[in-house]
């Protein structure tokens, strides 16, 4: 994405990601690359099956193997490609170095034993400190995430916790080993609105507290706009449009990123007394992996496509200001509206 | 109160857990007339789904009304219910639950004309193709399965589903949060477009704040079983009088941030307290950021505000000369909340 001259602390090169279970692989991630530097925060985001999942479980190489498998691409932490690097390596860097929370964290927490237990394993898994200075780390982390009353509720099993305060519970593990890397995963999808909100302020917080790069994964451009510097906008397994989030947000270029912000209802336009006015459809649907042609994936859907668009698969190239890409041969130009 | 379709009075829906009672709905009144949009916006726990299934009849009610045109619901048995049923009909959150995998979708849309036991084989066939095309599917997708089909299409067919005995009103639960962001828009088209066309009401159940801004017509909040405001003025949102309602909307992420003057937001703290042991007095009082002594003791209960909107806050000063002052301090007036979006929709009157 941008060609800084500073180093990036991850740096994804062509990563492809394949399904492997049927008889010929099908690229559910195709040719996805990008950076993160020290600090940041990218959002990478698109409609359920484009991918935005599978290339975050690639970066720490937990992906659902072997149905699918990570085939091609480097995956450069600080340099050190974790592409090729070993299951043991890729256990110090799980929970270290990169950390992850996920979509239901009443699910990603172990059920039977209690929060304290977990935290503790966190810590101990990376610092050589003792159980009771351990679950003293444990209590100070839960109530840095706010968890209310975190003496007594350390010793809770995760079924005695709402879905919010296990969101806190995961964010404080993920938060235990100092990672450079904090990967989200819809950390707010599953929560309640104004819990949502609580959640992804914290998630700043901690971000500002400790330095911690974020990888942010939404189906909600209204997240991605308010918690990410950068934004990757995946469709079909590739990423179609990237940039600095406002930016890309104002004057997408991408046809199916002008779609998706055009169609979010914003209730502002309707008139007094007036009609309800018709949102702006993409038509058509998600095309399903593997039904691929040669053209560009977005094309059948494409208000501006032309017959190139259909033969020649358009690459994720400069376009405008700097740091901005686009993988369209017709973008668009301007602001949205 | 006359022009109502649905009229439910002081509605209670309790379940016993354990020994205690949880008070899923607690004393709600709801009005929705012919041919608009009202919608129930809550998290998780605040009865919005239990209100929808207790109307549809698909749940115990402890207490109140529900009337269908006049015609009381509560106490029928199924048999005495099965007539009033093609007047209500209900498209579900997950298309992928909602339709059975071992029909097609042809069987699935004929389904309440056979059971209903309308027609002859054949104009139930042509009732079919028929409604397919209204919802925009393709014909011969009566010979496919659910599965051939995507969650966008599958909401169609859902909605061809509840279309099929042409009803007065239509429950939607949360019928596109399921859904990606390109095709929600399709379905919100193909849902207004069925209320122009063939005048249907929605009872539109929702926690999604930018989809209820775009097609309702009343918006009715609830929170721990209780309705906390409701309105029919596009000021709901804009200007909130309940401090639920402000922080609900001020929770939900929204494009504006994009905007250099966008302000952060104030967050409430805490989360929805359990319904089996909800706090005394107004029960957001716990998380409220204005709350007095007396909100701890007594249920503030619902009051007008103007023609069209209600709310239940001890905090919102309503002075008799039409000035409104919020608990945080902000003026209104009654007359700037007067006046509904919809020209077809008549006053709502005060309760």
């Amino acid at each position: 994405m941008n060609a800084s001259a500073s180093p990036a602390l991850l740096e994804v090169d062509h990563l492809v990601v394949e399904s492997v279970a049927g008889a010929a692989p099908v690229r559910l991630v195709d040719d996805v690359s990008f950076r993160l530097d020290v600090g940041g925060t990218l959002a990478i985001v698109g409609e359920s099956g484009c991918g935005k999942s599978l290339t975050a479980l690639s970066l720490l190489r937990i992906l659902p193997e072997p149905g699918v498998k990570l085939s091609e691409g480097s995956i450069r932490l600080s340099g050190e490609d974790l592409a090729k690097a070993s299951e043991a390596r890729m256990c110090q860097v799980r929970n270290g170095a990169i950390s992850m929370i996920f979509q239901d964290p009443i699910a990603s927490l172990n059920p039977v034993q209690t929060v304290g237990q977990q935290i503790v394993e966190a810590i101990r898994s990376h610092r050589d400190v003792g159980r009771r200075e351990a679950r003293q780390q444990a209590i100070e982390l839960l109530r840095s995430v706010h968890l209310p009353d975190p003496e007594t509720r350390i010793d809770y099993y995760p079924h005695r916790l709402s879905g919010g305060m296990c969101q806190r519970v995961m964010i404080a593990m993920a938060l235990a080993s100092h990672p450079r890397i904090l990967i989200a995963d819809e950390p707010t999808t599953a929560l309640d609105t104004t819990v949502q909100a609580q959640v992804m302020a914290l998630l700043k917080k901690a971000q500002r507290d400790t330095g911690t790069a974020v990888v942010l994964i939404t189906h909600n451009l209204a997240v991605a706009a308010d918690a990410a510097e950068d934004v990757a906008v995946m469709y079909a397994g590739r990423i179609v449009e990237s940039g600095p989030v406002r930016q890309v947000f104002r004057t997408p270029m991408h046809p199916y990123t002008r779609g998706l912000l055009a169609a979010i209802p914003t209730g502002e336009e309707t008139g007094e007394g007036g009609e309800i006015p018709r949102l702006v459809e993409i038509p058509g649907t998600v095309p399903r992996p593997g039904s691929l042609g040669a053209g560009c994936a977005f094309a059948p859907r494409c208000p501006r496509r032309q017959a190139r668009c259909t033969e020649e698969r358009p690459e994720l190239e400069s376009h405008g200001e700097p740091g901005r890409a686009a993988a369209c041969f017709y973008p668009y130009a301007g602001t949205l509206q | 109160m006359s022009g109502a379709l649905l009229s439910c009075r002081d509605v209670a829906v309790e379940f016993r857990v354990g020994g205690k009672v949880l008070r899923a709905v607690d004393g709600v009144d709801l009005d929705v007339e012919p041919a608009t949009t009202v919608a129930v916006v809550g998290e998780s726990g605040c009865g919005k789904s239990t209100l929808a299934r207790a109307i549809m009849g698909l749940g115990p009610v402890s207490r109140g009304s529900i009337k269908l045109e006049g015609k009381e619901l509560v106490g029928l048995t199924p048999r005495q219910l099965r007539p009033l049923r093609p007047a209500v009909q209900m498209v579900f959150q997950n298309p992928f639950g909602s339709l059975n995998p071992r029909l097609t979708v042809g069987r699935i849309v004929e389904e309440p004309l056979f059971v209903q036991g309308i027609g002859e084989r054949a104009s139930r066939r042509a009732r079919v193709r028929e409604l397919l095309e209204m919802v925009g599917l393709d014909a011969g997708s009566e010979q496919q399965f659910p599965h051939q089909f995507s969650g966008g299409q599958r909401q169609r067919i859902a909605i061809a589903r509840a279309l099929a005995l042409s009803p007065k009103l239509i429950v939607c639960d949360e019928p596109v949060s399921a859904l990606d962001v390109s095709v929600q828009a399709q379905v919100l088209n193909l849902l207004v477009r069925l209320q122009r066309d063939l005048g249907i009401a929605y009872l539109f159940i929702s926690h999604d704040l930018s989809v209820v801004r775009h097609l309702a017509h009343r918006t009715v909040v609830m929170y721990l079983g209780r309705i906390v405001a409701r309105s029919s003025h596009r000021s709901f949102w804009k200007a909130p009088l309940h401090p639920y309602v402000l922080a609900l909307r001020d929770a939900t992420p929204t494009m504006d941030v994009l905007d250099d003057a966008a302000k952060p937001a104030t967050l409430v703290e805490g989360e929805v307290p359990s319904a089996l042991d909800p706090p005394s007095g107004c029960r957001f009082s716990t998380r409220c950021p204005y709350v007095l002594d007396h909100c701890r003791a007594v249920y503030p209960e619902l009051r007008a505000v103007s023609d069209v909107e209600s709310v239940a806050c001890h905090r919102v000063e309503i002075a008799s000369d039409g000035r409104i002052r919020t608990p945080w301090g902000v003026e209104t007036s009654v007359a700037e909340r007067s006046g509904t979006r919809a020209t077809r929709l008549e006053p709502v009157p005060a309760l």
